[in-house]
């Protein structure tokens, strides 16, 4: 009887608060809003074709359409569709594609219809090193032109590798508005014109930038009204945050103790979301005695990969298979060398050390590229090899690996959807730090130049397939690296958040919010 | 007094020139590319070359500081090479919230700060005064994130009474203010920390003196001499240690920033240089300095007020 009364007086309770609650936000109730936590202080500039983080990779999901667009959820270029571009054709070289646009689409801010004028103009500022830091993913583009209001005509130099894989929503395939960018000129950065779902409204340093539903959004208005997007870049903070209901959906830390403890939350979930980012230590074959191919043959055997997972949570992460990531069009499973300690050491004796080797290791401060690294000094001291870490500061870090500076370099990179990218801004020898073109080639690897040169102008997609599958067996039977885990990005969402598709994937990194989806 | 306070504005100036002189110089000499920073990773080395040239950092750093001051004079402090935002927009829109939480955690320290050390210092060496100084040690050595999330955890999560992250937006005084007293809670303890043992030692050395015993001798009640002989000749130092705190306060609120998402000075100094945003650093050097001095014009200005012996010549 008690208890009756009890849980009586706690309704009654919770009824008069929800009253006054709703008393005070005479709005709230009316007005639906995802409120989402991002791990950052702030957010950079917000021109898609420049910002490469994480942060305003999101923002872009929300704000910018592609011609084309990998389906929500999926993170795997096998998926493709149209997007802005609602067909597409191509010549028989495949050297010359059109596209035929959707009529009607309407460019934020009353910046008017978005035509193949605004395609032509958006694809020129990504491939142009000037204006956009993806220019090498167009550079084979050699003419872009508007046939008409809505067909659009590129031309290409030489064959790529995948023409519609560079057009997705992401990066540089972002679908910019021509009279925004050009009347904005810098200032475009701060305040972003698309044609997606949401429109930029406001920004508000160190705490958010608010979007607002686009009501002419060509798949029609959104049943959202608005997305707060908060910068709060403590871990903790973020996870009381969403744990107390002030935000909806919040971008995690990727290890198992996370999983595990937001996992136990009531009414949430949590998601891992490919594309993964691909850990992999990069063996500098310019210093000695990396330039043999023994010790390098023995550093791969000191690495336990299935350990490493483990620690590192096998809901957050999975064993590297190859030098791509899995999912990647290209990717081939490739074996590598088993985890055999006691045979790395009588390979170092073998090369002429006895006593094993000390490499000089420069390492970022930043969190899991840190333990990680531990980790793997942990692991491969059993097998001889002795790493002396300098840590340093995150950008001391990215300077000094592009000077040479380090015997190894752990780095952590994505570069969906195709191997291509991977392969040619870490292999190939262009790419070589130091050198004029160079990228992130840290290792001086130089073995698979042929094939993934060829790869990248094949146009038979068999023959496309094999040579990148060739390229990544050469890399990983002459150990320019050892690819170590792939980590997934980890996300907690609360219930109440209904997306409208499922999610596995999302290749723009950040949680598509889309027409559809909505929150209770 | 006017006249004071001028001349110490004007001693400014060379030492904001120095400070200026050093952070260039400093930020310039540490390895880092803000270009690099900013275009990312897979960014062609063209690119990279290109915004150098479009930010100006291809020039030799001492035409560099040459434009920055040249700026300075004309009140343009430039735009932050991160986000294109102009440093004084920056700064100003951080600039209320930090002064809004340093003097927020400043009265805290004040008002817990000062009474627990009269007291300690009037119970010498018994329990209040032992358990006021083992609470004061574990204030100073209690770092931000774990106090905070500590607050927070107990006060926002399980209590409910305060917000976990600071609500933006156009939200009412109360709403705001609520907002305001875990965050100034966490910042002001260390104040308070401070205070307490300052108050302390300085009303000892106080209670000690000729002129306590003849008031008491007189048969003035206990609690007057100490409020009104002793307390108030003991707080000179604690005035200073104030004045000196608040500049401390001012750049040290940093982690109570992250942790309690609030936006402020110290997450966009710490911001720009992980960014190497030059504009923005050197800009917030020039208005940090700025406030130091302003925080320690007032401290000497308040001296006058708490003792009239001091004069401003």
């Amino acid at each position: 009887m008690k208890l009756r009364i009890e849980g009586l007086s706690i309704v009654k309770f919770g009824g008069a608060a929800l009253l006054a609650l709703a008393l005070a936000h005479p709005a709230s109730a009316a007005e639906k809003v995802i409120r989402v936590g991002m791990a950052t202080g702030d957010i950079g500039k917000m021109d898609p074709h420049v910002a490469a983080g994480t942060p305003e990779k999101t923002l872009f999901t929300w704000v910018f359409n592609g011609l084309v667009r990998i389906r929500p959820g999926e993170a795997n270029p096998q998926f493709i569709e149209p997007d802005l571009a609602t067909s597409w054709e191509h010549s028989a070289d495949n050297l010359t594609w059109t596209f035929h646009l959707r009529k009607g689409v309407q460019c934020h801010g009353g910046y008017g219809e978005f035509t193949a004028d605004d395609a032509a103009y958006s694809l020129m500022r990504a491939a142009d090193p000037k204006r956009s830091s993806f220019s090498s993913d167009f550079k084979a583009i050699s003419g872009v032109e508007a046939l008409d209001k809505y067909t659009l005509k590129i031309t290409y130099k030489e064959h790529v590798p995948s023409v519609l894989g560079y057009l997705v929503n992401i990066q540089g395939g972002n679908m910019v508005c021509k009279k925004a960018a050009e009347e904005m000129g810098a200032d475009f950065a701060k305040h972003p014109i698309g044609t997606g779902p949401f429109m930029f409204q406001e920004y508000k340093p160190q705490q958010e930038v608010v979007l607002v539903a686009n009501p002419d959004y060509f798949r029609g208005k959104p049943k959202i009204d608005r997305i707060e997007y908060k910068f709060i870049q403590a871990i903790a903070s973020r996870d009381l945050a969403f744990e107390k209901g002030e935000l909806d959906i919040s971008y995690g830390r990727s290890d198992q103790a996370w999983y595990d403890r937001m996992s136990k939350l009531k009414d949430a979930s949590v998601v891992t979301t490919e594309p993964t980012e691909l850990y992999t230590l990069h063996l500098n074959q310019s210093h000695k005695p990396l330039d043999d191919l023994r010790v390098r043959q023995a550093i791969a055997m000191s690495i336990p990969r299935d350990a490493i997972v483990k620690y590192r949570g096998e809901r957050i992460a999975r064993a590297a298979k190859s030098v791509v990531p899995q999912g990647y069009l290209g990717y081939a499973d490739t074996p590598m060398l088993p985890y055999d300690p006691k045979k790395a050491k009588a390979l170092l004796k073998e090369a002429g050390y006895p006593d094993g080797i000390k490499l000089h290791v420069v390492q970022t401060s930043l969190g899991v590229m840190r333990d990680t690294m531990e980790v793997l000094q942990g692991q491969m001291r059993k097998a001889g090899i002795d790493l002396d870490l300098q840590i340093v500061e995150h950008a001391t870090f990215h300077a000094d690996i592009r000077k040479d500076k380090s015997d190894a370099v752990l780095y952590a990179a994505s570069r969906f959807p195709i191997a291509d990218i991977y392969l040619s801004q870490f292999y190939d020898s262009a790419s070589t730090v130091g050198s004029p073109t160079a990228v992130t080639n840290f290792s001086h690897c130089n073995v698979a130049d042929a094939e993934i040169r060829a790869a990248r102008t094949e146009t038979d997609a068999e023959k496309q397939l094999a040579e990148w599958k060739l390229a990544q067996k050469k890399i990983i039977d002459n150990v320019c690296s050892v690819p170590v885990y792939e980590l997934f990005d980890a996300w907690a969402l609360s219930n109440r958040v209904k997306l409208g598709y499922t999610l596995t994937g999302a290749p723009g990194r950040g949680i598509p919010l889309l027409e559809e989806t909505t929150i209770d | 007094m006017a006249r004071y306070a001028l001349l110490k504005l004007l001693y400014a100036v060379p030492t904001l020139f120095a400070v200026l002189l050093l952070v260039f110089v400093l930020t310039r000499v540490i390895p880092g590319d803000p270009a690099q920073l900013i275009l990312g990773d897979q960014a062609t080395p063209e690119a990279i070359a290109a915004l150098r040239t479009q930010l100006g950092l291809d020039k030799s750093i001492p035409l560099q500081f040459l434009d920055f001051l040249v700026g300075v004079l004309h009140g343009d402090f430039g735009s932050s090479i991160v986000t294109g935002q102009s440093v004084v927009s920056l700064a100003a829109a951080v600039l209320p919230s930090t002064l809004e939480l340093t003097v927020a955690s400043l009265v805290v320290g004040v008002v817990f700060g000062v009474p627990l050390g009269a007291w300690s210092a009037m119970r010498r060496n018994r329990l209040p005064d032992i358990a006021v100084r083992i609470g004061s040690l574990i204030g100073l050595s209690l770092p931000a994130f774990v106090f905070g999330i500590l607050l927070l955890v107990v006060f926002a999560v399980q209590l409910g009474w305060f917000p976990v992250i600071a609500p933006s937006g156009d939200v009412s005084v109360f709403e705001d203010l609520r907002a305001l007293v875990l965050p100034a809670v966490t910042l002001g303890i260390l104040m308070a920390a401070y205070i307490t043992r300052v108050t302390r030692s300085s009303m000892l050395q106080v209670l000690g003196e000729d002129f306590i015993r003849t008031a008491r001798a007189k048969g003035v009640p206990w609690w007057r001499v100490v409020r009104r002989h002793a307390l108030r000749n003991a707080i000179i130092p604690v005035v200073t240690v104030v004045g000196l705190y608040l500049g401390v306060l001012i750049g040290n609120s940093v982690l109570t920033e992250m942790v309690f998402n609030r936006p402020g000075l110290g997450k966009l100094i710490v911001g720009a240089l992980a960014q190497r945003d030059y504009p923005v650093l050197q800009g917030l050097m020039v208005l940090y300095t700025l406030l130091i001095i302003l925080a320690n014009l007032i401290t000497d200005l308040a001296y006058g007020v708490f003792n009239p012996r001091v004069r401003f010549a």
